[in-house]
């Protein structure tokens, strides 16, 4: 399995670079990407009022998108950082689908 | 990237704080000055000061705005009110003028048809004869709608620039190694180590502060950043405004015009009736929708109270029969309270003088921080080139564009307010757009620092705007004896105030110094320097690039 | 927040965070010489100590001010107090214990002050 431990002597290579752009597009785009999912999936079903509920999920959005950014780049390998964005945000992809479908 | 949770949140953390310092150098500077915005004001009005100890009553107060308002803008669609506090002397009237009125088509927004006036509560009159200033709105508005840009492109950089330092907030933590061993830590003289010692006691002694403000600083524009919470709950009653109606009672009252003309009733008795629904607590706005109208409602605001919460229940009334219609705002839920004692949390309206000078100096331990953390990064980067620059090769592209931007900022952002300061003192006081020429000076004094940091980023540059920015904050006080009743032989000496006027030229003078002894502790560090590459070959430095450095 | 009562609570702070720098092993050796360090008995009074200055300077804030409004000038005390403190000790690292002790004593006039600054309403 290809791995992106880096040795220092490759950390100016074209494969480091793409590496720190595919951790960043991660962090940025796919965490706003799941961070606003998770908002729309928590303003749905928390259970209180919906303004409420609405108020509470956007408030705890930063801490989240927080938490996935430094995930990102915590994570061993670019694909495991994309990994651990994916399958969340398909799971709350498909909660946030039933809220649309489920009266 | 590294391996290491350590090193991967040190990559992180230097990345996140290096792409958006010099914007968050801004902020904490704007935003520092804001917490003093309404005595900045004070300050930069200073034929206001005399009458600053006049106090008049709240009802007083509305009358005299009624009475002015029915004369200047009786066909106007919306009257605005802002009432004086504690803390801001002179009282704020504004107006919608209809579309006639403003010579535009029916269909302009009314934001382009609002105009206001400052007017002096005690007379009723307006205070034409005060100097025209934005005064420390500008700071205020300054950190977080920039200036020279579109409103929402500013919010959004501003933003970007608080998710990243969020970022940068919590990676520090965790890559921090000996967070409590290092606590007190302030090693001086030892290069790189004292820039890294005076970033950390900067960070981790106001963390508590840095966190707050930073993620309340989110929260306060969190329907703009994350709308799709409010987008999906509210999708089928037509999406946000359906969630702004129902949450914030602001827009309360507003209905259509009848066409049909009725008296306005007398808006102090529903001032007073307000009051007393309040338990005595002052006002803060009254809006009045449609005046003239028989259509009329007046909302009245209360003013925030010295608890966290920013919330302000509103009272509607039928601004004809004077009949109470609404109260909005009365029973927040504990997550409005809780949003509302996290807005409360930023702007610190609750605070008194004392605690929020409190907050004024965590804001600078803000400033510094980011100052010391962009400063070290240039440090580390020249020492970990200093060998190739020795050997006669050029500083690389990104350090040198990060050392002049580092000066421009951090040494010029002290003068660009000072800047500011001095037009407010020498601009004519007649002078047409007045209070835009006094913004403009600010951003000039900014961009002539910047760009001789540009062309010449050295440490005798360092020493020429630190030495500027001290001088002109500690001749301001000295201006005003020459431009002012109220300079502090009068507010201190004898003893006759405005405070609020006082303390400000006094906290000119303490930055003053600071940037003097900044300025005096960098030309020492010069001359030690000087002294050791002097004592030439026969002695090797520990830095050869310093050398070099010596312009 | 009262004059007497803030300055209280900052000296409370200032006497605390420096015993609790006292523990360290760096700044003990700054006081006592190189690689002496404090025992672990000491150790844990000088922590438990600068732990309860802490607790006692955010209550008389919370006393002062409520809960809500308390705390936040509370942390905001405790962070002046520590600026003042790491300054010193970078200066003098060697006068932190006069610097406790000195706080220590002048911390009983304010609390006096204080109390009689309250005390009639």
């Amino acid at each position: 399995m290809v791995s992106d431990k880096m040795t220092s002597a490759a950390t100016s290579g074209l494969r480091y670079r793409l590496a720190v752009l595919s951790r960043t597009l991660a962090a940025v785009a796919g965490g706003y990407v799941l961070t606003a999912l998770a908002t729309m999936v928590a303003a749905r079903f928390l259970p209180m009022g919906r303004a409420d509920a609405v108020m509470t999920a956007t408030m705890l959005s930063f801490a989240f998108f927080t938490c996935a950014v430094i995930w990102v780049y915590a994570a061993r390998s670019a694909w495991r950082a994309w990994c651990g964005l994916a399958v969340p945000a398909l799971a709350l992809a498909l909660l946030a689908w039933c809220g649309r479908v489920l009266p | 990237m590294k391996e290491g949770l350590r090193q991967s949140m040190a990559w992180l953390h230097t990345w996140c704080g290096l792409l958006v310092c010099w914007v968050l150098l801004l902020v904490f500077a704007g935003g520092s000055a804001s917490y003093f915005k309404e005595e900045i004001s004070l300050w930069m009005m200073p034929e206001l000061h005399a009458s600053a100890a006049a106090p008049v009553t709240q009802a007083q107060a509305i009358e005299r705005a009624a009475a002015y308002l029915q004369q200047r803008a009786p066909q106007a669609e919306r009257w605005f009110i802002t009432l004086p506090d504690q803390r801001s002397v002179a009282m704020r009237v504004g107006w919608i003028a209809s579309p006639a009125a403003a010579g535009k088509e029916a269909a302009s927004s009314p934001r382009s048809r609002f105009k206001s006036e400052r007017i002096d509560a005690a007379t009723g009159q307006p205070l034409a004869r005060v100097r025209d200033t934005r005064g420390g709105e500008f700071l205020y508005r300054l950190h977080f709608d920039l200036h020279y840009l579109p409103v929402q492109w500013a919010r959004w950089i501003v933003s970007v620039c608080a998710l990243f330092m969020l970022v940068a907030i919590v990676s520090g933590v965790i890559t921090h190694r000996r967070i409590f061993a290092d606590f007190f830590t302030f090693r001086r003289n030892k290069g790189q180590r004292s820039w890294l010692d005076a970033h950390n006691a900067t960070a981790v002694l106001a963390l508590p502060f840095h966190l707050m403000i930073t993620y309340t600083g989110l929260i306060t524009l969190m329907f703009m950043i994350m709308p799709w919470g409010v987008q999906t709950a509210y999708r089928e009653q037509g999406g946000e405004k359906a969630f702004f109606e129902e949450v914030f009672p602001g827009g309360a009252g507003r209905v259509k015009a009848a066409g049909v003309a009725a008296p306005l009733t007398s808006l102090p008795a529903l001032a007073e009736r307000a009051r007393q629904h309040w338990q005595g607590a002052p006002l803060a706005l009254v809006v009045v929708n449609n005046p003239g109208d028989a259509k009329a409602t007046a909302v009245i605001t209360r003013q925030k109270l010295a608890t966290l919460s920013s919330l302000q229940p509103a009272l509607v009334f039928d601004g004809v029969s004077g009949r109470q219609l609404a109260a909005a705002g009365e029973a927040p839920s504990a997550t409005a309270v809780t949003r509302g004692a996290l807005v409360g949390l930023h702007l610190a309206h609750f605070a008194d003088p004392w605690l929020r000078a409190l907050f004024f100096l965590c804001g600078l331990c803000g400033y510094l921080m980011v100052a010391t953390g962009a400063l070290l990064w240039a440090v580390k980067t020249r020492q970990k080139q200093a060998k190739a620059i020795v050997a006669g090769a050029r500083a690389g592209f990104g350090l040198r564009l990060v050392e002049a931007l580092n000066l421009g900022a951090i040494a010029g952002l002290p003068i660009a307010f000072a800047g500011y300061f001095w037009a407010n003192r020498l601009l004519p006081v007649e002078m047409a757009g007045r209070a835009q020429m006094e913004i403009h000076l600010f951003f000039a004094a900014w961009a002539l620092a910047a760009v001789l940091a540009q062309i010449r980023p050295s440490l005798g540059m360092w020493r020429l705007q630190l030495g500027a920015g001290a001088l002109l904050f500690l001749g301001l006080p000295l201006l005003n004896v020459f431009t002012t009743d109220s300079h502090l032989g009068v507010t201190l000496l004898q003893g006759r105030g405005p405070w609020a006027v006082a303390g400000c030229d006094l906290t000119l003078l303490a930055l003053g110094s600071v940037l003097a002894l900044a300025a005096s502790l960098l030309a020492r560090h010069q001359r030690a320097r000087h002294e050791r590459a002097v004592q030439g070959p026969a002695r090797r430095t520990a830095h050869p690039a310093v050398a070099k450095e010596i312009t | 927040m009262s004059a007497p009562g803030f300055l209280l609570a900052l000296v409370l702070a200032g006497c605390a965070w420096s015993e609790l720098a006292m523990a360290m092993d760096r700044h003990y050796a700054d006081i006592h010489g190189r690689g002496v360090e404090p025992s672990p008995t000491l150790r844990m009074r000088l922590r438990g100590a600068g732990l309860l200055g802490l607790l006692a300077s955010l209550a008389l804030n919370v006393h002062m001010q409520g809960w809500s409004v308390g705390l936040v000038a509370g942390l905001g005390v405790l962070t002046l107090a520590a600026l003042l403190l790491v300054l010193a000790v970078s200066y003098w690292p060697a006068r932190l214990p006069a610097m406790a002790r000195a706080l220590l004593f002048g911390a009983l006039p304010l609390m006096v002050w204080w109390v009689t600054s309250v005390a009639p309403s």
